[in-house]
């Protein structure tokens, strides 16, 4: 893993080679480690080691960007000389924006020793527990154990961890991360179960194993009911998928800038119900991640919905500059189309337990996680997507049996706005939030299991 | 760098690896986005490594590493046999290969202009006019163009005495208008949406896609979308456009019929597909006009190559033949499942530090016989649906929803009035069944997917569904709540 004395030799290299008006580097990558298991047995495992190094180099109103991962110093010169070649065939723009300035700052509260250190021998062993428990049962399961060290993220994109620039600026930080989840099948029933941590000394295999083929074990022999508006109550892993468009649709600086979101011109407004605040909090304990956005802008805590009003947007430099409000520290390494992203949001949770929670439906059903969730309308914040692994009816305040899965088509401002009830706010690695009991959530249609 | 890759298999071997092979992968990546009047993005890409995939006691390792020193191989081909060593802790049976004679060639993408070659100021200059003739209303509040072009330097030994070299390009791009009014929002994008239109050749294709001639058109009917009706809901007769065929492809078919994801070794991610070990040569997927082949040697696919990422030479074969599900897609650990003794050459990877995984190849809708204006003539209540939107798809396939950014109404056999909101929901095999036409080879079209997600860690592949427009009877549509 490249450490700070690699990063500061690298980034002091690049500064002697720029002849740029200012220069950024920022490094991301690092080691993951990923055993992946299917019908009861590992069938692929694996170890990386990775990096991407950005050269941003500025010139008046012109940027270029060039990325490596050889650090040699004929590589650096060939990043450098390609970024600049960039800038320079470029016209002047007021979007490109002066490089932020900022202090020297190091932090590796999100790092563990006994993360980084993990034999593939440990992983393998949360595996064979996981087998034990399935086997015991007669269930088939699957999943990964991953390790990692650094910020190589979930769908292999790479976040920084280092980002310095030639105004003084200098941000550093390590981050470790354990995943043990797993997906448990019997006939007709399926569960999932995952922990997501800092430290792999927290991950109990066989908690998460029993609580997978608990579930699979409980959706077996699902029944079809007809589609339609149901109260529906969600535990906390159904709603992340949710949240996420919230915020890339509604929240993102960038598209209030150009007014794609419906959200724009509804800062100081009430758009959902009372009961419903959300904020960004990179200090909750147990939230863990690296609290400095791609320009080293630091994420702050911030309150983004309070009693259903919205009180801020999430905003990179750039966005920030164009609507006049102030950067929060979302924002991913410059420049980019995609504008700034929540990266620690906590919805505010309430007291009921998930009991409580069902305890108040007549007629309504239980989802456990949501599937496939992609945009449907962005301006009506309508989404579609499926239930999965485990989606159960409701009846007279108590659980029923299983049902088959449905499709939904939901409009987000409706569902933050429909919330009857909030459980107890639960940290689910970089975000936290609460089960809910949502009112009029709309499936459109079912599916053969 | 081949003595360092054969010395690197050699030190897994020495390590006690039953089988070894790696791949170094040099990447160039140049892309360009230009969006209201800025570049808002330009970036130059490099990034090489290798990735040394083991069989130790039966069971999978790999190890990858950007840092190519002597000593760092070593050490990744060591920890490459470790891992394999920790997989062997939880194994059924060993896996065994099918039998590939070990190749050594050289394959490289056909191309008439090496887009690396193309000076920036000529594609800066196409991209600031192109995107500057999308602002033709000031309802268009966002027009961006772009231009991406990828290439990868493969170099693929291996222990049973493989040694394959091959160049991969892939060129494209596109443009996107974004209209805004009120509560209204409607984009349109060219060649395609998704980042525009990728295909397996040189800068020639930028040229044929003629950006600026097509500019006026997408942005005006982005604008017309705001005040177009919305699309009814009931049933319909629905034909799809190339994009929005190439996107059912993929998701209905492709993904159902990936071999590792029918035995749950995509369960606890992609997930399983309804197209069970079972239903192979014994299930109806669709109507008899429905062939659905795949080609890994598709002229111009970005799935195109010489051989997979396990060596496997490349071929062509039918998934669905009038109707019926006959194949899969397979690696070399799982072709004896579908009774074969060799593989169908679908294992790739998406770069030098990711282990290959079943991936869909090339993968087309045979052309019919239909001409489009006869299909279009025939139709008495249908809709024309073009260019996806947005997609959703259960886990085992089955149950879909898709959208198009622009629909027209087909009324007794003439297009009629715009459509926004076209989405349409169905299941898999009710849906394909429900296809009674396909137009001829005439319409036929290759059109790119350069996203396609799968595996953990997360892999990103490139394919091409190519295929003309076809008919579907009374689909599901409108489908919004």
């Amino acid at each position: 893993m490249i450490g700070e004395k690699e990063f500061c030799t690298i980034r002091d290299r690049v500064f002697t080679i720029s002849g740029a008006d200012e220069t950024e580097v920022v490094l991301g990558g690092g080691c993951e480690n990923l055993t992946r298991f299917g019908e009861n047995r590992i069938t692929q495992n694996v170890s990386e080691e990775r990096y991407d190094l950005r050269v941003r180099v500025r010139f008046g109103r012109r940027q270029g960007v060039a990325t490596t991962n050889d650090f040699s110093d004929g590589s650096l010169e060939n990043c450098v000389a390609e970024a600049t070649a960039l800038a320079k065939v470029q016209e002047e723009s007021e979007r490109v924006l002066d490089f932020h300035q900022g202090d020297e700052r190091t932090e590796d509260v999100a790092w563990s020793r006994d993360t980084a250190e993990i034999s593939a021998a440990t992983r393998a062993e949360w595996v064979r527990t996981a087998v034990e428990v399935a086997e015991a049962d007669g269930l088939e399961v699957g999943g990964i154990a991953l390790t990692s060290e650094g910020t190589i993220e979930d769908y292999g994109q790479i976040g920084p961890f280092a980002v310095a620039n030639t105004t003084g600026l200098y941000r550093f930080g390590s981050k470790t991360r354990a995943v043990f989840e797993v997906s448990a099948k019997k006939g007709a029933g399926a569960g999932r179960a995952r922990i997501l941590a800092s430290s792999a000394g927290d991950v109990d295999a066989a908690a998460v194993a029993r609580d997978a083929c608990r579930r699979a074990l409980e959706s077996q022999d699902p029944t079809t009911i007809p589609p339609g508006s149901y109260t529906v109550v969600f535990e906390a892993e159904a709603v992340i998928d949710l949240l996420f468009y919230l915020g890339y649709l509604g929240m993102n600086g960038m598209s209030v800038a150009e007014k794609r979101s419906p959200l724009w011109d509804k800062l100081g407004e009430k758009v959902f119900g009372d009961n419903f605040n959300l904020t960004e909090n990179p200090d909750l304990p147990g939230l863990f991640g690296i609290s400095f956005d791609g320009e080293g802008v630091d994420t702050n805590p911030l309150k983004i919905v309070e009693n259903g009003v919205i009180r801020s947007f999430v905003h990179d430099r750039l966005s920030a500059h164009l609507s006049g409000q102030t950067p929060t520290g979302h924002g991913l390494p410059q420049p980019n189309s995609w504008g700034a992203f929540m990266r620690f949001p906590v919805i505010e949770g309430g007291d009921e337990s998930l009991e409580d929670l069902i305890a108040g439906v007549d007629n309504g059903v239980l989802v456990t996680r949501l599937w496939y969730t992609n945009v449907v309308d962005p301006m009506r914040m309508m989404m579609t997507g499926m239930t999965r692994d485990g989606t159960f009816r409701i009846e007279n305040g108590k659980l029923g049996g299983p049902v088959k899965n449905f499709r939904y088509n939901q409009s987000l401002l409706d569902f933050f706005s429909n919330i009857e009830a909030l459980g107890r706010t639960e940290v689910k690695g970089e975000v936290a939030l609460p089960a809910m009991r949502v009112r009029n959530f709309n499936f459109s249609s079912g599916t053969d299991f | 760098m081949k003595e360092r890759v054969q010395e690197t298999v050699d030190t897994a071997r020495s390590h006690g690896a039953e089988y070894a092979d790696a791949r170094w992968v040099r990447q160039k990546t140049e892309e360009l986005v230009v969006k209201n009047g800025a570049l808002s993005l330009a970036e130059m890409g490099r990034t090489q490594g290798i990735g040394i995939r083991v069989l130790k006691n039966g069971a999978w390792g790999f190890a990858s590493t950007d840092r190519m020193d002597k000593d760092n191989l070593n050490a990744a081909a060591a920890r490459a046999v470790e891992v394999a060593e920790a997989s062997s802790m939880v194994m059924n049976e060993p896996v065994e290969l099918a039998r590939e004679p070990a190749q050594r060639g050289s394959w490289a993408t056909p191309f008439e202009i090496n887009p690396f070659n193309v000076s920036r100021e000529e594609k800066l200059n196409l991209l600031f006019n192109v995107e500057k003739a999308l602002h033709v209303d000031e309802r268009i509040k966002v027009g961006q163009a772009q231009l991406l072009f990828d290439e990868q330097k493969i170099l693929f030994v291996s222990s049973e005495g493989a040694e394959i070299e091959q160049s991969v390009l892939a060129s494209g791009g596109g443009i996107t208008a974004t209209a805004v009014d009120g509560n209204s929002i409607e984009r349109r994008s060219y060649p395609n949406s998704a980042g525009g239109m990728h295909l397996g050749a040189g800068y020639e294709v930028v040229k044929e896609f003629d950006l600026q001639a097509n500019a006026d058109r997408i942005a005006g009917e982005a604008v017309d979308l705001l005040s177009a009706e919305q699309c009814p809901v009931g049933e319909k007769d629905i034909i799809l456009d190339w994009s929005q065929q190439a996107l059912q492809i993929h998701e209905s078919c492709g993904h159902a019929s990936e071999l590792d994801r029918v035995l749950g070794m995509e369960a606890n991610f992609a997930g399983r597909s309804f197209l069970t070990i079972e239903k192979l040569g014994d299930f109806k997927y669709g109507s008899e006009f429905v062939n659905l082949v795949a080609d890994s040697t598709l002229e111009r696919g970005l799935a195109t190559r010489g051989w997979d990422d396990e060596g496997v030479g490349a071929q062509k074969w039918h998934v669905v033949e009038n109707g019926q599900f006959i194949a899969y897609l397979t690696s070399r650990e799982l072709a004896s499942i579908e009774g074969n003794d060799r593989s169908r050459g679908c294992n790739r990877a998406e770069g030098w530090n990711r282990i290959p995984i079943i991936r869909i190849p090339n993968l087309g809708l045979a052309p019919g016989t239909w001409d489009l204006d006869d299909l279009i003539a025939d139709t008495e209540d249908g809709i024309w649906m073009e260019t996806n939107r947005s997609w959703s798809i259960d886990q085992m396939r089955l149950n879909f929803q898709f959208s198009t950014e622009l629909g027209y109404e087909i009324k007794n056999g003439k297009r009629g009035k715009m459509l926004k909101g076209c989405t349409y929901q169905s299941r898999t095999p009710d849906f394909w069944a429900a296809c009674d036409a396909v137009c001829n080879e005439k319409w036929w079209k290759p059109f790119g997917v350069m996203n396609c997600g799968k595996g953990e860690p997360g892999q990103v592949a490139r394919m091409t569904h190519g295929s003309a427009p076809a008919r579907f009877r009374k689909i599901r549509v409108g489908v919004s709540k």
